[in-house]
C-alpha cells in the first residue's frame, strides 16, 4: 500500500503545485463573485475561454487583478503561451 | 469440417474487428473529438488527451491517427472482455459474449471516432477484470493492476472516478450487510486491502480537479440542464431513445437478455450501471455514453446459449446482418441504418483545403457564426470567436459560417459556398 501511495503522491505532485495559485479562488467568496466577470472580459477579446487558466489572484484596496496563461492550439501548432491581465475596475 | 459455435464466433469477431477500420476519415471530426484531439476539454483529466496528442506526435496531425487510437483501443478491448466473461462462464458462452461485443454498434462506432468513451470504456473493463480478481486472490500482482487501471481510468477523463468510487461503496455496503447478519469473515482482510487501493488511485485526480478549476467551471455551466437529474423522465426517455437509434436488434436483444443478469455479481452490475448513470446525468442524448452498453453483451450471450441452437443462431444471424446495415463500407452501401456521421456530407473535409489557400497569408482571422471546436482543427490562422466581440474587428478576414446576409454587410466577399462565406474587412 505504501508504494501506491507514493506513486499517487508523485502523480499529484504537478497538481498539488498548481494549488497554491488558487488559495484566493476557494476560500474568498468576493473574488470568487468577480471570476465571471474577468472571463467575460476575456471573451470580448475574441478568445476561447477552453484554452484559459488562472495563474494568479491579487486583491489590491477596492480592486482584484486576476491573471490568465492564454494558449491557443490548432491541428498543427501550439502558439506560445500569453499571460492576460485584467481587473475589476477597469472600464 | 463442421461448423459450429466457435467457428462462427471467431468469423463474427474477425468481421466486428474489420468493421472498425471502415470509412475512418470520411465523416468530419466533431467538436467533441477535436477538444480530445487538441488536448484543449477543460472539464477532463488529462491522460485520454495526452494519448491522442502522443499519436499525433509520433504519427501526425491527421485524422486517420487520432481515430486509429480508438481503433486500438476498441480491438484491444475484445481479449480483455474474454477474460472478463471467463470469470463468469465457460468458454463457448464467453467466446460468443466476444462475438456479440465485436459487433456492438456503439462499440463499432466510436472505436471509429476520437471521442474517450472508447478509452474509458477500455479502463473501467479493465478495473473491473482487476477488481474481481483481486477479490479472488489479493495478491500484489492483482492489487497493482487495479491500482493502475483504476488511476487510467481516473485519469482518463473526470467521469472514470465514478467507477471506482462506486465499487468502494459496494465493499462497504457488503461488509455492513455481513456485519448485520454474521460475524467478521477472512474476507474483510481482503476487502480493506481493495478499497485502500481504489482509494489511494483516486489521490490523482483529486488533486488534479481541485488544482483545474475548469471542472468545477464546467460542471456550474451545465449542471440543472444538461447535467445533473432534473426533468428525470424526460433523460429517461432521451437515454431510451438514444439507445435504440443506436443500437436498434442490439436493444431489442438486451430487453430480452434482462434475466440474465440474475447470473452476474454487483460489481458486473455497478460497472454497468456506472455506464448507464453517466449517460442518464450529464447528457442522454448523447449517444457516446451508450460505448459502455457493449458489456451487455455477456447476458446477452447468457441469454442465447439458453436458447435452441435454431434460435440462437437466428438471432446472431440478425444481430450480425444488423451491424453490416450499420457499418458496411459507405463506397459499397448505404443505409438508412447507418450513423448520422456516414450520410451527412462531411464539408470541412472537403473544403477547408480550399478555404486554407484563401487565408494562406493571415495569422489571425475572425470567426462568426457560433463556430465549434471543430474549426480548430480545420482552419490554419489562429481564429478570434467574434461573436462575442464588438465591431469594428481587428483582423483582416471574417469568417461568417452559415449567414450570407452578414457576409455581404461585412465587406468584400473573397470566399464564398454553401456554407462559409470570408469577408475582407475594409479599414
Amino acid at each position: 500500500m505504501f508504494i501506491f501511495l507514493c506513486i499517487s503522491l508523485l502523480l499529484s505532485s504537478t497538481s498539488i503545485m498548481g494549488i497554491s495559485r488558487l488559495i484566493p479562488l476557494f476560500f474568498n467568496s468576493e473574488i470568487r463573485s468577480h471570476v465571471s466577470e474577468s472571463a467575460d472580459k476575456l471573451r470580448l477579446m475574441g478568445l476561447w475561454l477552453i484554452n484559459i487558466d488562472i495563474v494568479k489572484v491579487e486583491s489590491k484596496d477596492l480592486d482584484t487583478c486576476f491573471t490568465w496563461e492564454y494558449e491557443y492550439r490548432s491541428k498543427e501548432k501550439v502558439y506560445p503561451k500569453e499571460l492576460i491581465t485584467n481587473c475589476t475596475n477597469e472600464n | 469440417m463442421k461448423i459450429n459455435l466457435k467457428h462462427i464466433s471467431l468469423a463474427i469477431i474477425f468481421l466486428g474487428i474489420a468493421f472498425r477500420f471502415t470509412n475512418l476519415t470520411f465523416p468530419d471530426m466533431t467538436t467533441d473529438e477535436v477538444q480530445a484531439a487538441l488536448g484543449t476539454s477543460p472539464a477532463w483529466t488529462p491522460l485520454g488527451m495526452m494519448i491522442l496528442r502522443g499519436a499525433q506526435a509520433i504519427f501526425g496531425h491527421e485524422i486517420f491517427v487520432v481515430r486509429m487510437v480508438s481503433v486500438i483501443f476498441g480491438v484491444a478491448f475484445l481479449p480483455l472482455f474474454y477474460n472478463l466473461c471467463r470469470l463468469y462462464c465457460d468458454k463457448k458462452t464467453s467466446l460468443l459474449a466476444v462475438a456479440i461485443a465485436a459487433i456492438f454498434p456503439t462499440h463499432i462506432l466510436f472505436s471509429k471516432l476520437s471521442y474517450l468513451s472508447i478509452q474509458l470504456c477500455f479502463a473501467w473493463t479493465l478495473t473491473l477484470y482487476a477488481f474481481l480478481r483481486a477479490r479472488k486472490d489479493p495478491s500484489m500482482k492483482w492489487l497493482s493492476l487495479l491500482y493502475v487501471s483504476s488511476v487510467v481510468a481516473t485519469m482518463t477523463k473526470t467521469q472514470g472516478l465514478l467507477l471506482p468510487v462506486f465499487l468502494v461503496v459496494g465493499i462497504v455496503t457488503e461488509e455492513l450487510c455481513r456485519a448485520i447478519s454474521g460475524p467478521r469473515t477472512a474476507d474483510r482482510k481482503k476487502n480493506i486491502e481493495i478499497v485502500l487501493t481504489l482509494l489511494l488511485s483516486l489521490i490523482p485526480t483529486f488533486f488534479y480537479i481541485l488544482s483545474n478549476p475548469g471542472v468545477f467551471a464546467t460542471v456550474l455551466q451545465y449542471g440543472g440542464n444538461m447535467y445533473g437529474v432534473s426533468e428525470p423522465g424526460n433523460r429517461v426517455f432521451d437515454l431510451i431513445y438514444t439507445w435504440w437509434h443506436v443500437l436498434y436488434l442490439f436493444f431489442i436483444a438486451i430487453i430480452f437478455s434482462l434475466n440474465s443478469y440474475r447470473k452476474l455479481d454487483w460489481p458486473f452490475c455497478i460497472t454497468l450501471g456506472t455506464g448507464i448513470l453517466t449517460g442518464l446525468v450529464l447528457g442522454p442524448a448523447h449517444d457516446y455514453y451508450a460505448t459502455y452498453l457493449v458489456l451487455c453483451a455477456l447476458p446477452i450471450s447468457i441469454f442465447l446459449m439458453k436458447r435452441k441452437s435454431i434460435y440462437r443462431n437466428i438471432s446472431i444471424a440478425m444481430l450480425t446482418l444488423m451491424t453490416v446495415f450499420m457499418f458496411a463500407p459507405i463506397s459499397l452501401i448505404r443505409t438508412p441504418w447507418m450513423h448520422v456521421h456516414y450520410l451527412s456530407y462531411p464539408y470541412w473535409n472537403n473544403h477547408s483545403d480550399d478555404i486554407n489557400e484563401v487565408l494562406k497569408d493571415e495569422e489571425v482571422i475572425t470567426i462568426l457564426g457560433g463556430p465549434g471546436h471543430h474549426v480548430r482543427w480545420y482552419l490554419d490562422p489562429q481564429l478570434l470567436v467574434g461573436d462575442n466581440m464588438q465591431e469594428p474587428y481587428e483582423t483582416d478576414y471574417v469568417l461568417v459560417l452559415r449567414d450570407r446576409d452578414l457576409a455581404r454587410e461585412l465587406g468584400h466577399i473573397v470566399y464564398e459556398d454553401t456554407e462559409t462565406s470570408i469577408v475582407q474587412i475594409s479599414k
